[in-house]
């Protein structure tokens, strides 16, 4: 058997040609004149050829990183439908619009985002797709978190967010637990046990703005919390780059250090 | 391209016949060209906190004086290109790395601290979603299974990207990463991801 020959169909060259366009020519391909030419080949709209076309075609023209070049979801939604670009794709292209956003160009904050891609959507109404773009922030870039408490490095996990930090409470796990509240849409993170009371039970809330911001608000008015050594009182929403050395968090006598991995 | 890839495999071959006489030039040439990729996979299998105690450099240099030394002996005949070459070399750098780390934690002592991660990020299991990392190494029995699955998987692959992006994920990199570094689409990659999964499946299903 021949695996070789199996994988290379003619979809996968089809595609890989149009990469290689973006790749070799100093202009754009036209991705509505390439679908044009191509659409009548076998399984175009059964194999998602658009979509493919389009993923490619978007990352390249952000990538670009010239204002003139780049396109959003909107624009191939309106000119690929008419080649088979669904619904569904067209969600999945805006998941690819956010990633790509976020690694290679203008690096959008959650908010941001949201507002260009649902203009009539009323405010209200947006706290779940911020969560949406939130978790695949989360995902493909995610948030290490790791703490010492007195001197002694305890350990190390991926924060997803919302999350509150802070002591044990009576009906918690012990420490090194991250528990998802599902009525809250929040997660909570056990970083000391109940008898350690330097630290609050809720000590501070961190929130993912964008891929290298992060909101923090220290939630306990007893223990006071120090963001890069500076001291932020109780309540003050704060947003915090992730530079290259991270973010360090004290209170108490536990520290605690953010940093992208 | 063709011919800039048949001269390429040419000036491997004529430098591998080089070392393979002794000659201090072409080792030079070989040690230059791999090492600070060397230095960088090295430092890619170390944990947390071994970088203290284990020089990556040191382990590179191991590694390629190893594979110069067997070239030297006349070895590794099979090597055409610089991928295969680099598939071994990246082998013995994983065993060298291994080796310094045995030697640190010593024959029964494992390391302390008790790695956590979130595994899967958002399932909420009983113990709160964290789940400890297996600190223990892969038995060296299970090392060569997974050399033997390797060489054959590459050898099955259709194309030198499709080898190159296994070997960097291989090495840790993430889809996003491996897009970078080849220039390439994310999709791009992943499409070659799934195509190395198919053969892959195909090579587990085929009778032995």
């Amino acid at each position: 058997m021949n695996l070789n020959d199996e994988l290379c169909t003619e979809t996968f060259h089809l595609l890989d040609v149009f990469e290689q366009l973006w790749l070799q020519a100093s202009t754009p391909p036209d991705i509505t004149q390439y679908c044009q030419q191509k659409y009548g080949d076998i399984g175009f709209v059964e194999r998602r050829v658009a979509w493919e076309l389009a993923m490619t075609d978007l990352e390249f023209r952000w990538r670009r990183n010239r204002a003139s070049m780049r396109r959003t979801t909107s624009w191939y939604a309106e000119h690929l439908t008419r080649f088979g670009l669904t619904n569904s794709d067209v969600e999945e292209l805006r998941n690819h619009e956010w990633i790509v956003r976020s690694r290679w160009a203008d690096k959008p904050t959650v908010a941001e985002f949201c507002k260009e891609q649902f203009p009539k959507v009323p405010a209200n109404e947006l706290t779940s797709i911020h969560a949406h773009f939130r978790t695949i922030l989360e995902a493909e870039f995610p948030i290490h978190c790791r703490w010492s408490i007195a001197g002694k490095p305890a350990s190390e996990v991926q924060l997803p967010t919302p999350c509150t930090m802070g002591r044990q409470r009576s009906k918690e796990p012990p420490p090194l637990a991250l528990v998802h509240h599902q009525d809250k849409q929040c997660w909570r993170l056990v970083v000391a046990p109940r008898e350690l009371n330097t630290v609050s039970r809720d000590q501070l809330q961190i929130t993912r703005l964008a891929i290298d911001v992060v909101e923090i608000i220290p939630l306990s008015e007893l223990v006071d919390c120090f963001i890069e050594s500076i001291r932020v009182q109780k309540g003050v929403r704060s947003e915090y780059q992730l530079g290259p050395h991270g973010l360090e968090v004290r209170f108490g006598n536990c520290i605690v250090w953010l940093r992208r991995a | 391209m063709e011919e800039y890839r048949n001269q390429q495999l040419d000036e491997l071959a004529d430098c591998l016949r080089r070392v393979r006489e002794g000659d201090v030039n072409a080792i030079g040439l070989l040690f230059d060209r791999y090492f600070s990729q060397s230095v960088r996979l090295a430092q890619s299998r170390l944990l947390d906190g071994e970088a203290r105690v284990i020089d990556e450099e040191e382990a590179a240099v191991s590694a390629l004086d190893s594979l110069l030394e067997r070239v030297r002996d006349g070895a590794y005949e099979d090597v055409k290109d610089h991928l295969q070459l680099w598939s071994l070399l990246a082998r013995i750098i994983d065993r060298k790395v291994t080796k310094y780390r045995r030697r640190m934690y010593g024959p029964t002592r494992s390391p302390d601290v008790q790695l956590v991660s979130v595994n899967p990020l958002y399932d909420d299991s009983s113990f709160g979603g964290i789940t400890p990392i297996d600190n223990k190494q892969p038995s060296p029995i299970s090392i060569v299974i997974a050399d033997e699955t390797l060489e054959l998987l590459l050898k099955h692959l259709a194309d030198d990207e499709s080898r190159a992006v296994l070997l960097l994920r291989l090495e840790g990199h993430k889809p996003l990463e491996i897009a970078d570094r080849l220039q390439h689409s994310r999709r791009w990659v992943q499409r070659r991801m799934q195509a190395i999964q198919t053969v892959a499946t195909s090579l587990l299903q085929a009778p032995p």
